[in-house]
């Protein structure tokens, strides 16, 4: 018998919204036994990505926070498919609440979305087929509101993006001091 | 050229486009400072140019220590950065000083050391003085000339804001521009930066702003 990964991500997610944070000593993947997909080695970029169905979601990672209760976390979506694919929402264990933020284009949230502006709560972000969807500075993020403890260099958040088709895919992004480099380049 | 022509068309979108809040507002204002642009025989610059540059403002704010601070004195003549943001930004305001903060590290020290960096809360209502120090001081405690935080009644943040010919912040100022303006020694700003410039980007500049 086998379990579908979306399946195990979903427990994983309820293991990590428990436990909170994975702090460093958690090298990359996943804890022992739980598998969340096949990693996918993106050249030169220091997270692998992580597949489920069609989508590849690589080159996570969270900003050290200037403000400690102010987060943001980055990552590209691929939709490797033929057919369009919705991030539905955004899980983590080290905030009680993430969503996504300022992402052009997207569909403002419901509850906040006002004509002119994208700067809100962004909604369910679709992902066209063969497109990549790449979150960076100004360009969009995962919020992380009232995170769970101080975010430092060398911790490990993990993330659960829920998608309508792919289902759940689980990626890790290491915190990357303020003042280091992007491992993405932006 | 590629870079510097998206970093335009995205301008009339970025300078509204950089806060991060989830309170409902009013439409966006438009305001000062839309006559962005490149020359079109190119520029020397890897930022975005303005084709009318900007003459350095001047306002008197208070500072991280909690002094007065006359911009235009203090920085007359100096390469110097302005950035209009605010200390509860999760992207583009700390993403805008580690940028400004790793390109000065690259840089020799006579250039880095004569260039001065100002960011000028949107959100005085929050940032005070302590709070601007504290912040800042993510991103510049191995460089001789410190950043310097201003904040001050919100009457006097927006007559700045118009002085700089940025856009006028909203929504308790988390709504606010995204341009990092740059001054040169001539009191001029023909260049600024997008969340897309990079610190190669800004670095690769301040020699030739610096130049005059």
């Amino acid at each position: 018998m086998r379990f579908r990964p979306a399946y195990l991500a979903a427990a994983v997610a309820l293991v990590l919204g428990a436990a909170g944070l994975l702090r460093g000593a958690t090298a990359a993947g996943t804890p022992a036994g739980l598998s969340t997909g096949e990693p996918v080695g993106a050249a030169g970029a220091p997270t692998p990505g992580t597949t489920v169905g069609d989508i590849t979601v690589g080159g996570a990672y969270v900003r050290e926070p200037a403000s400690p209760d102010v987060v943001a976390a980055y990552l590209s979506i691929t939709n490797n498919g033929t057919q369009p694919d919705t991030l539905e929402s955004v899980a983590t264990g080290a905030a009680k609440k993430a969503e996504l933020h300022d992402v052009p284009g997207a569909r403002p949230g419901p509850a906040t979305g006002q004509a002119g502006t994208e700067h809100r709560a962004t909604g369910p972000l679709t992902i066209p087929p063969g497109a990549t969807v790449t979150l960076s500075p100004g360009r969009g993020h995962i919020m992380l509101e009232d995170p769970t403890g101080r975010l430092k260099p060398g911790d490990r958040v993990s993330l659960v993006l829920t998608f309508s088709l792919a289902g759940q895919v689980l990626v890790e992004a290491p915190v990357v001091a303020i003042a280091d480099p992007a491992p993405t380049g932006r | 050229m590629r870079r510097r022509y998206a970093a335009v068309l995205c301008a009339a979108a970025a300078v509204v486009a950089a806060g991060c809040s989830s309170s409902p507002s009013g439409p966006s204002g438009g305001g000062p400072g839309a006559s962005v642009s490149t020359p079109a025989g190119g520029s020397a610059f890897r930022g975005a140019t303005f084709v009318q540059p900007h003459p350095r403002p001047s306002f008197v704010l208070t500072d991280q220590h909690g002094q007065r601070y006359d911009f235009a004195a203090r920085t007359k003549g100096r390469p110097t950065f302005l950035f209009f943001g605010y200390t509860h930004c999760p992207d583009v305001c700390p993403t805008a000083m580690a940028d400004v903060a790793a390109a000065l590290r690259g840089l020799p020290p006579q250039l880095r050391d004569t260039v001065q960096v100002v960011f000028v809360t949107t959100d005085p209502k929050r940032d005070k003085p302590a709070t601007l120090a504290a912040w800042l001081a993510n991103f510049d405690p191995d460089l001789k000339t410190r950043f310097v935080g201003l904040t001050g009644p919100q009457a006097e943040i927006d007559a700045a804001q118009r002085g700089a010919g940025v856009v006028l912040a909203e929504d308790e100022g988390q709504t606010h521009s995204a341009q990092l303006l740059l001054y040169g020694p001539d009191d001029l700003c023909r260049v600024f930066y997008l969340a897309g410039a990079s610190p190669d980007d800004i670095a690769h500049d301040l020699p030739l702003v610096a130049k005059g």
